[in-house]
């Protein structure tokens, strides 16, 4: 409970949070909510699916990784003819 | 940490309505420590084109995801031009091509007309479901 941050925030949000009374409280339970429902949403996306489905998808990811493992993409030649910076 | 893969509003799309591969893709990808890209604009076109806001939060919030502001506009304008003007897939192959990465989209075939990626670099996001 000791660390802090600090945070710009819109008036009106900063308004809700001073109505809340306590707002460290009120904070705690909106982000909690919103993370758990994230998870939900994640576990509910890879119940939709049959164990094949799923490994399928996985196999198909693999391939894909290790083709991008084996040939890394270098647009170099690109970058050049267009003009754009390498990212650093 | 390498940005490997570029999402486009079609992958970002798919992702969001719970799509598998995409899903199983990006998993795999922080098993090698990589980093993907979501230009911003490829999240707001797909949440115009009907994309749910939880499923645009939850590829946000994915610990690989790295979303990726507007390029310079000379660059972006340049690129855009090459595309018949379409901005969103201008920043997709900018971000792409500045960090050496992969474009990943649900139609290839809109990149490979253009010419300026080798179709190599341009992951086909194929039978994915539920549609």
């Amino acid at each position: 409970m000791a660390n802090t941050k600090s945070f710009y925030l819109p008036s009106d949000v900063l308004e809700a949070i001073a109505a809340a009374g306590n707002g460290s409280a009120y904070i705690t339970a909106l982000v909690r909510h919103d993370v758990h429902r994230h998870r939900e949403l994640a576990l509910q996306a890879v119940a939709d699916h049959t164990d094949a489905d799923r490994e399928a998808a996985r196999q198909w990811a693999r391939e894909q990784l290790a083709s991008m493992k084996r040939r890394p993409a270098d647009h170099a030649h690109v970058r050049e003819a267009l003009g754009i910076p390498k990212a650093s | 940490m390498r940005l490997a893969l570029v999402l486009d509003t079609t992958a970002v799309a798919a992702y969001a309505r719970g799509g598998l591969h995409i899903s199983e893709l990006l998993d795999e990808l922080r098993e090698d420590a990589d980093l993907f890209g979501v230009p911003d604009v490829c999240l707001a076109q797909a949440r115009a084109q009907g994309a749910s806001r939880d499923g645009l939060a939850l590829l946000q919030v994915h610990e690989r995801c790295h979303v990726l502001g507007s390029p310079p506009p000379e660059i972006l304008g340049d690129v855009a031009a090459l595309c018949d003007g379409d901005l969103v897939r201008a920043a997709v192959l900018v971000h792409a091509i500045s960090h050496d990465a992969y474009v990943l989209t649900s139609e290839p075939g809109l990149y490979a007309k253009l010419s300026i990626l080798d179709e190599a670099d341009i992951i086909h996001l194929t039978d994915d479901w539920p549609q």
